[in-house]
């Protein structure tokens, strides 16, 4: 091929990350109106308008399939959950940001881009790059609280990072070294019949499985959700960890083993682990955010049993659960942060903020809609994941799907115990405090907020078809 | 009246919605709001019994409901597992009409039992009316979806009226109350799905309750009939049996799962535990008639001893714990228990005079248990004291109040005359009658009943009988007999126990044709 030809083969490709570029050139002139300017607003709007214009962008593309060599893959479900982290960013400016406004939203746009290229990857090495890319900025955002905990917090994070990434080179080296190849595109059931590289799978997949929280790389969630910033926390849930999930996916699609292959049952005795232990871990946490984080690793082995059966081949209660989750996650760290701002940390503090029934109302509907309860959005996501789990039993007469259903339906119960306590404290419980002490008062911009979160958890109960269309407003991409 | 179904589902959850935008100030505005809409709510349902033909004589369950309204509601194409389809599907048969006027009915007499209910009004009434909604929506729902969700959505109303209206261990109880009945309706949940996905009308897998009644099972589902093949070592089919058995135990609630019920009944404010006894029980009740036997009649038939002895059982150690109470409350609670396995032995008789039988059982029970938790209001109200010993004599001093105490009570222990007679006499000659069960159910239910005799009758005799006594003499004040309001609470009640008792047609006509149908289609499965 001449060099002319490979140039314009370039260009043309270019378009398809016009998206992400976008979302570099913003994240480079945010870091300059740093300069400039310390005010919030400012910022805040350069950093909607880019997250606005790379969505544009990501509507745009029309065409899926490989391309950049081969190094990057796309199609519709890839493009809408592109859009779903766009959105999911561009909602955290709901968010307050007093400090630090400029690097905190470069670094945000980062962690978009690494976890939009996650999905894309179709090479080893953009697989490890874009990990790598979601993984330091992680590390950072975690230190932005900018105390003694943040700090320490990030430093797990990056130690048990470090020894993920490494993992997840010598999974990359075997692949390399058997397959002769560094792109997923080729992967066939044959290439992947030797003990040997059937190991470099599982340590990739462990290298993705820390990004996703899965037991037992998951250790790191609860230190990272408490200390670092709320903001960064709501998009940590969400993003890396749904990017992370749909490059599973992929995997597996492509590697097509048998459902009682031992790497796809060892995947799912994981998944299991950790929607037990997330659960389990749940029970004890006094702080809320600990609570939530733990919870959060119960939701990530739900989605995994959504992304590893077989019968996810198909989209719909992947990107249900996953849009759900978003929602849920973000109203929740945003109520959160409402709370922390009037230092409430613990669950047992939300005894303080009797009077104020609207917020703590708001709150319950999410917690119970985490928890999976009618009416409210989450229950229709626990209903796919049980009817999905139910039917790739009958598919395939699979004991272990069967075994994960009643799994899941045992930790549903058991997550009611930690997420009422929130509701328990700030309804039932009696406490011993003169009225002054309870004169705690939301702004009614965190209150109108609060009740549209909840608002909208409803409504998708209601007409669950929203959620089905708004995947392919999402996305233009015919396959 | 063309969607009165829809009128008496919607007309409370509309009104409490109203109540939400109202100042929380205006107390007695929210009690008048909640008294109107369920007095609206309870002239619908009358006018309802009243349109109501009793002569339909269905040959399939797709013929057997009246004022049927059917809308599209969800329908969201899913490659995975094809058209999910979600119906607005309301009916109501001769098994669902006595349950939603008596739910109408003791909803009513709740409200006028709230009257006094002083603290965060507005929240309380808002509960009460949501709550109120989805208990009638179980009972009209005929859309599988549709009645989990109302079954389900009774929780969390529920969860906070005991929570934050209840008395000392309110929030224990009421965690309890909330973790049982989720777990229970878990596993309803994975029965549903597993119905979902075998089931199918014109072609799309349905949610439709009476769809799955008929036995629309298609090819490849494992529920369908005479399949090979076993899970965890039971057939489909009876698994699916277990756990709906299991959750639909919890709430009704049978021994050995009915643990939550004292607590929550004790700990409830006294119209809470009216509702709770009266109507949530008969929930549990209700989805055993309509989804545990209606889906399930072949293995019903095989499990017959297994639900009898679960019936013998709450029978026996709820009456005998009832009979160990010394606070008034927590008798009462437990002789639910008791009563409640009439209504497991007359289901698992599977005769048309134990269905029947069962069936009045629930409508009787409904009205005598609200009544029996009022009384216990009533001594709780006046000394925030329901402990048995504390009182003597009462009869000297409230004559009143003891007539009623008296007349309830008889109706409890199946007094002849009285409706509790008749529905445990249906029930006892159902199992006698019956080809399943053995004789020793029949003869230990009749202890049961001895029993029930033994702790009224007992009760009666140390709180009512005797030298007047209380144990604390700043009671004294207090002591004066029923007031207006809950003279109005308390008749209707009575006059309808009594009526019952004495012309029990006036439930039964409506129900035997449904009835006889239901045995018919039960005996198709009859080895």
């Amino acid at each position: 091929m001449k060099l002319n030809d490979q140039l314009h083969d370039i260009l043309h490709d270019l378009s398809f990350i016009g998206s992400e570029t976008v979302l570099v050139l913003g994240a480079m002139v945010l870091l300059v109106s740093g300069l400039i300017t310390r005010n919030q607003l400012p910022l805040k709007l350069i950093f909607s308008i880019t997250l606005v214009f790379s969505l544009y962008l990501n509507i745009q593309v029309v065409q899926g399939g490989l391309f950049l060599s081969d190094s990057l893959f796309m199609n519709a479900e890839i493009a809408s959950f592109a859009s779903l982290f766009i959105i999911a960013g561009l909602s955290i400016v709901v968010f307050p940001r007093k400090k630090h406004a400029a690097e905190f939203y470069f670094f945000i746009l980062a962690l978009i881009v690494g976890s939009i290229f996650m999905m894309k990857a179709n090479s080893l090495l953009i697989i490890y790059l874009s990990i790598e890319l979601a993984s330091f900025v992680s590390y950072i955002l975690t230190s932005f609280s900018f105390r003694k905990e943040g700090h320490e917090a990030a430093i797990k994070y990056l130690l048990f990072g470090a020894l993920s990434s490494a993992i997840m080179l010598i999974g990359l080296g075997l692949i390399y070294g058997i397959t002769q190849s560094f792109y997923l595109s080729v992967w066939t059931p044959e290439l992947f019949s030797s003990l040997l590289v059937q190991i470099g799978v599982l340590f990739l997949v462990f290298g993705v499985f820390f990004k996703c929280a899965i037991f037992p790389f998951h250790m790191w969630t609860p230190a990272t959700y408490q200390s670092a910033p709320v903001d960064a926390v709501a998009l940590f849930s969400i993003v890396p960890k749904l990017g992370g999930l749909v490059l599973l996916k992929r995997m597996f699609l492509n590697l097509a083993f048998d459902f009682s292959h031992w790497l796809i049952l060892l995947v799912l005795f994981l998944g299991m682990a950790t929607i037990m232990v997330g659960t389990f871990g749940a029970l004890r946490q006094l702080n809320t955010r600990r609570m939530i984080s733990f919870g959060s690793v119960a939701h990530s082995g739900f989605l995994l049993g959504l992304v590893i059966t077989p019968s996810a081949d198909y989209k719909e209660a992947f990107w249900w659960y996953s849009s759900t989750y978003t929602l849920m996650n973000l109203a929740a760290f945003y109520i959160i942060n409402r709370y922390e701002d009037v230092s409430i940390y613990t669950n047992s503090q939300y005894s303080l903020s009797k009077k104020e029934t609207l917020m703590a109302g708001g709150f319950t509907l999410i917690l119970v809609s985490l928890v999976g309860i009618p009416p409210l959005a989450g229950f229709t996501a626990k209903l796919f994941l049980f009817t999905s789990l139910w039917e790739t039993f009958i598919d395939t007469g699979s004991k272990t799907s069967l075994t994960y259903l009643l799994v899941s339906v045992f930790a549903t119960v058991a997550s009611l115990f930690f997420y009422m306590r929130i509701p328990y404290y700030a309804f039932l419980h009696k406490n011993n405090l003169s009225n002054s002490e309870l004169s705690i008062v939301f702004s009614p911009r965190s209150k109108i907020i609060a009740t549209i979160f909840a608002i909208l958890l409803l409504i998708l109960f209601f007409t669950p078809k929203l959620i089905m269309s708004l995947q392919s407003l999402l996305n233009n991409v015919h396959e | 009246m063309p969607n009165i179904l829809s009128y008496i589902f919607v007309f409370p959850l509309f009104i409490a919605l109203l109540m939400l935008v109202i100042p929380a100030q205006k107390e007695q505005t929210f009690r008048s709001m909640a008294l109107a809409a369920v007095s609206v709510q309870f002239i619908l349902s009358v006018l309802l019994m009243i349109d109501f033909d009793q002569s339909i004589d269905p040959n399939a369950w797709s013929d057997a409901f009246q004022f049927v309204e059917k809308l599209d509601w969800i329908n969201l194409s899913l490659d995975t597992v094809g058209n999910f389809k979600i119906q607005y599907f309301l009916g109501v048969d001769g098994i669902s009409l006595p349950l939603v006027v008596l739910s109408s009915f003791v909803m009513l007499i709740g409200v006028i039992s709230s009257w006094n209910i002083r603290k965060k009004v507005k929240g309380y009434f808002i509960l009460y009316l949501i709550l109120s909604s989805s208990i009638m929506g179980c009972f009209i729902a005929l859309d599988f979806f549709l009645f989990y969700v109302c079954f389900e959505f009774m929780l969390l109303p529920m969860f906070f009226l005991i929570g934050i209206w209840g008395g000392k261990r309110r929030s224990y109880a009421s965690i309890k109350f909330f973790l049982y009945t989720l777990l229970g309706s878990l596993f309803i949940l994975v029965v549903m799905i597993m119905l979902y996905m075998g089931v199918r009308e014109e072609g799309v897998h349905t949610f439709s309750l009476v769809a799955m009644m008929d036995g629309n099972y298609t090819s490849d589902s494992v529920l369908g009939l005479g399949k090979e093949g076993t899970i965890l070592g039971f057939s489909a089919r009876a698994l699916a049996f277990i756990f709906l058995l299991i959750g639909f135990g919890i709430k009704l609630p049978s021994v050995p799962v009915h643990t939550w019920l004292p607590d929550a009944h004790v700990e409830a404010p006294t119209p809470i535990s009216v509702v709770l006894a009266g109507l949530l029980l008969k929930v549990g009740a209700y989805g055993l008639f309509r989804i545990l036997y209606g889906i399930f009649p072949d293995v019903a038939l095989e499990y017959a001893g297994l639900v009898a002895f679960f019936g013998v059982v709450s029978i026996l150690y709820g009456g005998t714990n009832a009979l160990a109470q010394n606070d008034l409350k927590r008798m009462v609670a437990y002789s639910s228990v008791s009563h409640m396995g009439f209504v497991l032995v007359g289901l698992a008789s599977m005769t048309s005079t134990g269905f029947l039988g069962a069936l009045f059982h629930m409508v009787s029970h409904g009205l005598i248990s609200p009544a029996l938790f009022l009384i216990a209001g009533v001594i709780y109200d006046r000394t925030n004291n329901r402990t048995i010993d504390c009182f003597s004599g009462l009869a000297s001093k409230m004559p009143t109040y003891t007539f009623f105490v008296a007349l309830f009570f008889f109706a409890g222990l199946g007094l002849p005359g009285m409706s509790g007679f008749v529905g445990e006499l249906m029930v006892l000659m159902g199992a006698f009658t019956s080809n399943n069960l053995k004789l020793w159910v029949g003869l230990l239910s009749i202890i049961g009943i001895i029993i029930s005799a033994a702790y009224f009758l007992w009760t009666i005799q140390r709180m009512f009988y005797g030298t007047y006594f209380i144990r604390k003499p700043a009671w004294e004040s207090n002591m004066f007999d029923l007031t207006i309001r809950e003279r109005w609470m308390l008749i209707p009640l009575a006059v309808l126990v009594v009526v019952l008792g004495i012309f029990p047609r006036l439930i039964l006509d409506y129900s035997i044709e449904t009835i006889d149908f239901f045995i018919q289609h039960l005996s198709k499965y009859a080895p």
